[in-house]
């Protein structure tokens, strides 16, 4: 009997979010009608105890300081400068503007990736040289979407400061795990488009050397400034986290501060500029934590109303081993993945998650770093793909979503191998953290 | 007189985002000298760690009624924007009506309470060396849950004008950009 109010939760927040209502407010209106009948009168006072609980979390103030560093570096030309960067170190090798392509990404999804427009930044810069050099289209489709997506997994990410706070786990940590994983993806995408582009050079050809060709000191100088900057500033903030010098929340504002500082460099500041980014940073910190107030207050009332008891039945029932746990548990973050955003899956999947993997023994970090990975898979996976919604909206008529739809698929399979590499192998996952002492 | 009345109620929205607009800089501003007095001059800060918490908690609620002017909230749309524009109205305005004001309603009557309770008995921040009083703090959340409350009714109201006349307000399915 206990079980029919919580098990009827996750429908009730389905069709509210399939009927368009903002995901936020579908939460906090399902948590409301379920504690309504639990709690009756009380329900108010649980619900702006939650509310205050997100509010005051220490944590979680580290997230408008990043979005305050994406938004201003997404306004800088620091992309075009890491781009440029790339090509003339790269873009001779097979399949080189797409490399110089995925590289950028990495350094300027570590930057910005907390947002979702990096993908569209990206896009707009790159699509058009491939084309213009006769890239397969498959293949820029997938390049964008892949690099796009790599804000989830490069450090910091938001999608990490989360799920730590959730977890209860260190977010140094955490950071300090994604790290091999995720230079593992990179290694992988780069992989596959350097082998095409030996065995299909027509649809990955070098650039051509006209293309690259300069006298090294202007190499060097235009390394210096596109890509020196923003990669000291990335290591910089990740690099204090994971060493313990200061807390996510210091160090966010350090690198915010950094972004401001190399806007004023590149002699690209304006007040209005500051306006926008500033105007931009709340309105999206509002969006994100507003998720995470809605998901607390879901997440709590299920547990109490006998979710706890529900989920704790099911996986007895299953009598799963853990790795069929996690394997079980993966598959459902999948899924969430093709409709949901990736905070949401977070709020409502890990503190159900959370009691059976600490029953089962499962190391924690192993897991979340899984997990991430798995988000960032789904992200691409068509059908339901977010990374190619976001890609039809800028690019050209001739991309079509036939070339969209086949050309993510390779790094589809890449996000699965790095899942799977983590999974045979979790030193990948749990090394770093062990050795570095973080907060 | 209902137009400008919602007009009203937005620029409320966009006071208390201007509020979480200086905020945000002051979080800032107030990490950065935390971490220099930390280092450079060995001095750290009492107030640092609860000013961090206070901001963004304080910031992100006052920013939030403006972030529903702008439609800004996620929504999953690939379903409900294939409703005609009459049936996405009338779903979000029952939503609103039935379930969000008055469920959201409790919340904020009880984040307003503990902000005047707060207030009337001058309650500092028990684990805090600093021990900061907690009512500016309170507020922020109370005068944020508010606002967004205000602007959902706003909201509720353009859908039950666009139910009568779905091309003079704009479909829930359409954002504008950040």
């Amino acid at each position: 009997m206990d079980t029919i109010l919580p098990a009827l939760m996750f429908p009730a927040l389905f069709a509210l979010i399939f009927l368009g209502i903002p995901v936020a407010f579908a939460l906090i209106a399902t948590a409301f009608v379920f504690g309504v009948v639990a709690f009756g009168d009380n329900i108010g006072q649980i619900m702006f105890s939650r509310t205050l609980g997100v509010a005051a979390s220490p944590v979680l103030a580290a997230i408008p300081l990043f979005i305050f560093m994406g938004s201003m570096l997404e306004r800088t030309s620091i992309a075009r400068r890491l781009f440029e960067s790339m090509q003339i170190w790269l873009g001779r090798m097979p399949g080189g503007l797409a490399i110089a392509t995925i590289t950028m990404c990495g350094v300027f999804a570590a930057a910005t990736g907390i947002i979702g427009a990096v993908e569209t930044v990206i896009g707009m810069m790159a699509i058009p040289p491939m084309l213009k050099h006769g890239y397969d289209k498959g293949l820029i489709s997938g390049t964008i979407c892949a690099g796009g997506s790599l804000g989830t997994i490069i450090p910091p990410s938001v999608t990490v400061i989360i799920y730590a706070s959730i977890a209860e786990l260190s977010i140094g940590d955490l950071f300090a795990g994604i790290i091999i994983p995720g230079l593992l993806m990179i290694l992988f995408f780069v992989g596959y488009i350097f082998v095409l582009g030996i065995l299909r050079p027509n649809r990955a050809p070098r650039l051509p050397r006209e293309a690259v060709d300069m006298p090294l000191p202007e190499k060097l100088r235009i390394t210096a400034t596109g890509l020196l900057p923003a990669t000291l500033l990335v290591a910089a903030v990740l690099g204090s986290i994971i060493l313990g010098i200061a807390s996510p929340t210091e160090a966010a504002a350090v690198g915010a501060a950094g972004s401001l500082v190399l806007t004023l460099a590149y002699r690209e500041f304006s007040w209005r500029i500051l306006y926008e980014v500033v105007r931009k940073s709340v309105s999206i910190s509002a969006m994100v934590m507003l998720i995470v107030v809605g998901g607390g207050m879901f997440s709590g009332i299920f547990l109490v109303n006998g979710g706890r008891n529900l989920v704790a039945d099911v996986v007895e029932a299953l009598a799963l081993p853990p790795g069929g746990l996690v394997a079980i548990f993966l598959l459902i973050v999948f899924l969430f993945g093709f409709v949901l955003d990736w905070i949401t899956i977070v709020l409502i999947a890990l503190p159900i998650f959370l009691a059976p993997l600490k029953a089962a023994g499962v190391d924690q970090v192993w897991f979340a770093v899984l997990m991430v990975v798995v988000i960032q898979t789904s992200y691409m996976t068509p059908p339901m793909a977010p990374a190619i919604f976001y890609l039809r909206s800028i690019a050209p008529k001739e991309i079509t979503y036939g070339h969209m739809y086949r050309g993510v698929m390779p790094f589809v399979v890449a996000e699965l191998l790095v899942l799977a590499v983590v999974a045979l192998f979790p030193w990948t996952a749990t090394y770093l953290p062990t050795i570095l002492i973080g907060f | 007189m209902l137009r400008r009345t919602l007009g009203f109620v937005d620029k409320v929205s966009f006071a208390l985002a201007a509020v979480a607009m200086v905020a945000i800089l002051g979080l800032v501003f107030s990490m950065v000298y935390e971490v220099v007095a930390r280092y450079a001059f060995n001095a750290p800060t009492i107030w640092a760690y609860d000013v961090s918490y206070m901001l963004n908690g304080g910031l992100f609620l006052l920013a939030a009624a403006y972030t529903l002017t702008k439609n800004n909230h996620v929504r999953i749309d690939f379903l409900s924007t294939r409703l005609p524009a009459r049936t996405q109205h009338s779903v979000n305005a029952t939503f609103y009506v039935l379930i969000f004001l008055p469920g959201f309603g409790t919340a904020t009557w009880a984040a307003g309470r503990a902000a005047w309770g707060a207030l009337i008995s001058g309650e500092v921040e028990a684990v805090s060396p600093w021990a900061p009083v907690i009512w500016p703090f309170h507020g922020a959340i109370a005068i944020g849950l508010a606002g967004l409350w205000l602007q959902a009714l706003a909201e509720t109201l353009r859908h039950l004008v666009g139910l009568r006349a779905p091309d003079t307000v704009r479909l829930p399915s359409v954002s504008q950009p950040h």
